[in-house]
Order: structure tokens, then sequence, then C-alpha cells
């Protein structure tokens, strides 16, 4: 009992401290409640492990008290600065369900049946996601080699050192710290609670992509929106297992979502929020650093497009989302240089001869493969096919799926240009089966973004 | 009111040309393979959910991947419903001449997508239902005692952490080859379990403590002088010095 009460404890705080920040960078916005909380969720938990990561380079103990002490100064300042806002919040909130429970009173939800299999579908999935994290303990690959190991060794040395001998002590350590807390605030290791915080990085990238699409289509859309992009096997299996996969595929997507958000509503507080999410992506593996390169692209093209700003204001603009983001990209690396951590333990190595090209049928036949003919997509992959040929003319009428596409088209063009170029002991190791699945998820959620943008009739309304 | 019409009879179309053309590539396969219906859905429902941690793969139907007949399903769904809309005159009446609309196509696709959607969650549900009914009740060292893979290495880490002090430093003395997955999966299993215990690959005989671990039964294992030996099974023990007490 008091453990369920502490691990509640280990959510709500960084929840609530995300919640403050959020408040104040975002003023002028007004976002749906699922998205608010998703958005809480990663920006509180992105912080603390920063704040925890910041503690141990300056050799302090991490406790609860040395790391809740002073975020809950911090927090008290942003609640404050923006209490408002947060009452605004409280109405918005307020009225949300005052709207939400008349309609089901009044059997409003009855007359959508499609809406209520959809969210019956919606529900059932979470159902099975939180199910399986509270009840099957750490037992992976990935979990007990490096990722609870390190977890475990933060949670008992209270500091980030590694033993000698620990593997991928390159890696970033975003969700190490975040179970290390968990374990913290329940005060003792368990295999089964460190798992807490992964349904919750889905329910909250759920959340968020629900809202994007509400705001930018309809709520029928946004619906049928979640029933794709949840349909995947392997994205609701890895939100229930203790890979990082889950955090980076939700920090990426966030980040490109607000930059998206930010097109429209040109609130310089959502691209702050973007640039803090494409940095906590870089803590989290570190393909985050190469995306953080593909981020920096999108800003650069959306800026270049945009034909409202002054060059002067755009240059701003790009400094804006700039600094965060490399700051805490850069701040790890730099402790990695600092401390004689390898950088990337061989996994980067460069190298070109052109018979290397040969490479790039594998690499793409492979991902071929593994898009249209592996269990993985369910058949996402054929429908965005399809709903792009058949949506073209929705092309020219939305943004978002031009800006999309040419992320996807970014980021298989860098991992074929990866294989391509990666040393030959690179190469003879890599294992398309182990890796490209996990690779994909972290893009996969902006397929099922585009399958509903290129379907979407302002005017109609299906069903 | 006729636009909401109109709207529900295209459902209709679409739900039954789906469902037509889902009986029609099951009909085929049942034919083809000499299966039964029941048969050929459980192989559906389980071949659409086979897990695992890196990559899904799909299940075959008698040699053949599942992917195939989808395939088929997936592209023989609008040419029916092409061939009906042509054999009711719809198409030059509303479409002026074009095979569908896209928000016909977007039905279609989504009655498609629905179909695929129930048979993965059949098998998702299967899944899920063997592991609740497994794990119910079980504390989460029991779980790892029943079901983990490496379980035996869990038991021997679980009486290690009962023989020896939290932070004992031990030696590690084992005939594990790190090419082979399983044995590498053994090594990263007991170095996780004992943790804060620190588990070394140096067996030097400095240590406090040495654990023996074979895939073979231990004839007589190689002992240092002033050790103790308390045997877990046949292929595992630990040695300690005299001086520490159990």
């Amino acid at each position: 009992m008091i453990s369920a009460f502490k691990l509640t404890w280990s959510i709500l705080l960084p929840l609530g401290g995300g919640y403050a920040l959020y408040r104040c960078f975002v003023r002028k916005s007004e976002f749906h409640p699922f998205a608010v909380m998703g958005l809480s969720y990663g920006l509180g938990l992105g912080v603390l492990t920063q704040w925890m990561f910041f503690l141990s380079i300056l050799n302090i103990r991490l406790s609860i008290y040395s790391i809740i002490l002073p975020l809950a100064g911090l927090m008290a300042a942003a609640v404050y600065l923006s209490f408002p806002q947060i009452k605004e919040m409280g109405a918005t909130i307020n009225d949300f369900f005052r709207n939400f429970s008349p309609s089901i009173k009044a059997g409003c939800l009855y007359q959508n049946p499609l809406s209520i299999l959809m969210t019956c579908y919606i529900s059932v999935i979470l159902f099975s996601v939180f199910w399986q994290a509270f009840n099957i303990p750490a037992k992976y690959w990935d979990e007990l080699s490096f990722i609870a190991f390190k977890a475990k060794v933060f949670f008992y040395t209270r500091s980030i050192i590694l033993p000698a001998d620990a593997p991928w002590s390159s890696y970033p350590l975003h969700v190490p710290l975040a179970q290390a807390w968990v374990a913290l605030m329940i005060g003792e290791w368990d295999d089964q609670f460190i798992k807490i915080i992964f349904p919750f990085a889905l329910l909250a990238y759920v959340g968020i992509q629900y809202a994007f699409l509400s705001f930018a289509t309809s709520r029928k859309w946004a619906l049928f929106g979640t029933c794709l992009l949840l349909s995947s096997n392997i994205l609701t299996f890895h939100a229930a297992i203790g890979y990082t996969d889950i955090f980076l595929m939700y920090y990426n997507c966030t980040a490109i979502i607000l930059m998206l958000i930010w097109v429209r509503q040109k609130d310089d507080g959502i691209l702050l929020l973007a640039s803090l999410f494409a940095g906590f992506a870089t803590f989290i593996k570190l393909e985050g650093t190469a995306y953080l390169f593909l981020h920096i692209g999108v800003i650069f093209l959306l800026l270049s497009k945009n034909k409202d700003l002054l060059l002067k204001s755009k240059f701003l603009k790009f400094i804006k989302f700039l600094l965060p983001s490399t700051g805490i990209c850069l701040s790890y690396h730099i402790y990695k240089l600092t401390s004689g951590i390898p950088a990337s333990q061989g996994r980067f190595g460069v190298h070109f001869s052109w018979g290397q090209i040969a490479r790039l049928s594998i690499a793409g036949s492979e991902v071929l493969k593994n898009l249209f003919w592996s269990g993985n997509w369910n058949i996402i992959w054929p429908l965005m096919v399809l709903s792009l040929i058949v949506g073209i003319h929705n092309m020219k009428r939305y943004i978002e799926i031009r800006i999309i596409l040419y992320i996807l088209i970014a980021f298989f063009g860098l991992f074929l240009l990866f294989c391509t170029l990666c040393s030959e002991e690179i190469w003879s190791d890599f294992s398309f089966y182990n890796t490209l699945s996990r690779i994909i998820l972290h893009f996969f959620p902006l397929a099922t973004i585009i399958i509903i943008f290129s379907n979407f009739y302002k005017n109609k309304e299906f069903l | 009111m006729m636009g909401e019409k109109k709207q529900l009879r295209q459902v209709i179309e679409a739900t039954l040309i789906t469902g037509f053309s889902f009986v029609l590539v099951c009909t085929m396969l049942i034919m083809a393979h000499g299966l039964s219906f029941p048969d050929l859905l459980g192989r559906l429902i389980k071949g659409l959910y086979v897990p695992g941690y890196n990559y899904f793969g799909v299940g075959d139907i008698q040699g053949i991947p599942i992917f195939i007949p989808l395939y088929f399903f997936f592209f023989i769904t609008p040419l029916l419903f092409f061939i009906y809309r042509f054999a009711a005159g719809r198409i030059n009446k509303e479409m002026q001449g074009r095979l569908f609309s896209s928000q016909q196509f977007f039905l279609l696709m989504m009655c498609v997508f629905s179909v695929v959607v129930i048979l993965q969650s059949l098998g998702h549900g299967d899944t899920f239902s063997k592991q609740f009914r497994a794990v119910r009740g079980k504390t989460t060292e029991e779980k790892y005692r029943a079901f983990f893979y490496f379980k035996e290495e869990y038991k021997f880490a679980e009486f290690v952490r009962r023989s020896l002090p939290d932070q004992a430093r031990c030696g590690l003395r084992h005939d594990w080859n790190f090419n082979d997955p399983g044995d590498a999966g053994r090594w990263i299993s007991l170095r996780y379990f004992l943790y804060p215990m620190d588990l070394l690959m140096t067996a030097s005989d400095d240590l406090g403590c040495l654990l023996f671990t074979y895939s073979y039964r231990i004839p007589n294992p190689d002992v240092p002088m002033g050790y103790k030996i308390v045997v877990y099974d046949a292929k595992r023990l630990i040695t300690l010095k005299d001086e520490d007490t159990l």
C-alpha cells in the first residue's frame, strides 16, 4: 500500500513539475488537457533526469531530498509565475468534464457507435499495456544487460559512476536515471515497479497525438488516428517492456508535432518546448543526436518557407530552437569526453569506398521487408502509401503532410546513408533483425498522422 | 438527412464488400490447402501476432506467409467494390466516370484495416490471457522462478545472495562462451540479479569468494587453499574464505 502511494508520487511529481514548467513556456496557446498532461509528463521527467545528471556531475549524492528540494523550489517559482494560466487551465479541465459528463448522461456518445468502438479499442489496448508493464518484471536482454542494470547501479551507488566493465557506458542516461528515480521514491529496488514509466510514456504520446489530430481535424479522425497508432504490435509491446525506444519515439515525435503546431500557432513558447523535447531525445539513445540534426533541418526548412518573418527574426527563432536542444545534447557528450567515456563505443565509425554502395540494395530491401512484410506495423505503411496516392491533392492543402513526408524521407535516407558509410566492422556486426524495427519505431507514429491528413476532408465527417 | 442516408449506404456497401472479399479469400485458402474454416481462422489469428522484442514475425499457412493472402485481400477488396459499382451502374451516374471518391476509398481501407485489427487483437488477446493465467497471484520472485528464460541463473543468484553479504566481491569461474547468446544471457542475468554484489570476470584467488557455474557436473572443483565449499547443485557452487561466515 505504501509502495503504491510512493509509486504514484514518482509519476505525479514529474508530472506536476512538468506542468508548472509547461505553463511558464506556453502562455499564449491553449492545448487540449490530454496534450497538456502528455507534454507535462515528458517535460517533467526530462528536467528531472537532467537535474539528476547535473547533481551527479557535481558529485552530489542522489537522494530524494537532493533531487526534490531544489526542484520543488523551481516548481514553486514556476507555479507562482504562471498562476493566472494555471487558474485558466483549471477552468478548462472543469469545462471539459462538465461538458463530458452530460454528454454521457444524454446518451450522446451512443449516437456515435464508431466513436464508442474506437474508444473501446484504445482503452483495451492501453489496459493490456499497463497490465503487462505492471505484472511482467524486467526480463529482456537490453534491460538486464544495461538499461535496468545501470539504473540499479545508480540506485545503490547514488551516483552515475558505472563499474569499469559496464556495457554500453557511452549510452545516454535518461531511462536508467528515470528508473533510479522510481526506485529512490519507493525506497527499494523492485524489478517490476521500475517499469512504471514506460506505459505512461505511451499514454502521454497517445494524448499528444490525439490532441494534435483533433486540433487539426476532428475528434473522430483523431480517434481513428489513435487506433492506427495503437494497432502496431511492436509499439504496444515496447510500451510494456523496459527498452528505451518508446521514450525516444515519444520525445522525437512530440518534438516534430510541436514544430508543426508552432507553424500554425506562431507561439515561441511552443518552439522552446519543441527544442527541449528534441534535446531530451538526445539523452535517451545515441541515435537521438542524429535525429537532432534532422529536427534542426526541419526548423530551418520551416523558417526558410515562412514569408512573414524578417531575416533577423528568423535567425532569432532559429537560435531559440538551437540553444536549448544542442545545450542538452552537448552537456552529455562533453561529460563523456571529460570523464573518459568512449563517445560511441565504435558504433558510428565512418569509412567510404565505392564498393560500399552495394550495401544500399541490401539495406533498402531490409527496410522494405520490415515495413511491408513483418508483423510489426499492422498494415499502416501500405495504407500510408495508398493514402498518399489517393489523397495527393491534400498534400498541397496541408503543410503537415509535406513536412512529415520530408522528415520520413530524411530519416530513411539517414539510415541508408549510415549503412553505406559505416565501417566494415560495424556493417558485419549489424543485425537488421535486432535493430531495424526499433529504429523505425522512433518515427512510426508519423505514418499514422500522414494517413489521417491525407484522407481528411474539412467538410466531410466520416460516419 | 439525404447526406446521412448516402453515407450510411456507403458504409453498408463497404462493410458488405469487405466481408464478401474476406470470405472469398478464406474460401480460396480452404480449397487450396484443405483446411477447415476454424483451423484457418486459428492460423490467421496466431500468425498475425507473433511477439518478439526486436521483431514481430508473421505466421504462415502451410508454408505460405500470411502476408500473401493478406495483400490479396487488401487489393481484391477495392477491385470487388469497383465491379459492384460498375454492375450497379453507379460510376457514371455519381462519379463522373471516376472509380471511387477518396472518401469511399478511405471507408473501404478502414474496413480492411478493421478486419486485420480484429484478427490481430484476437491473437494479442490469446497471448494476453495466457500471460494473465500464468502470472496471476504470483510475486515477482515466483514469476522469475517459474517463467524467466534464465530461471536457473535467477535461482542460483537468490542462493548466492542468501549465502553471502550484500556488498561481497566475488570472482566467477565458468565455461561460458560469450559468442553464444545463451551463455551471454546467463552472464548478464547473473550479474544483474546479484548486484549490488560485485561479480568479477577475473577469478583471482585473493577475492573473498568464487562462484563456479558450469554446463556440466563439476567433478573436482579447483578450490584454492583456505576456501570452503557451499554446494548449490552439481553444476554450481560457491567457495569462500574460511573466515567468512555464511
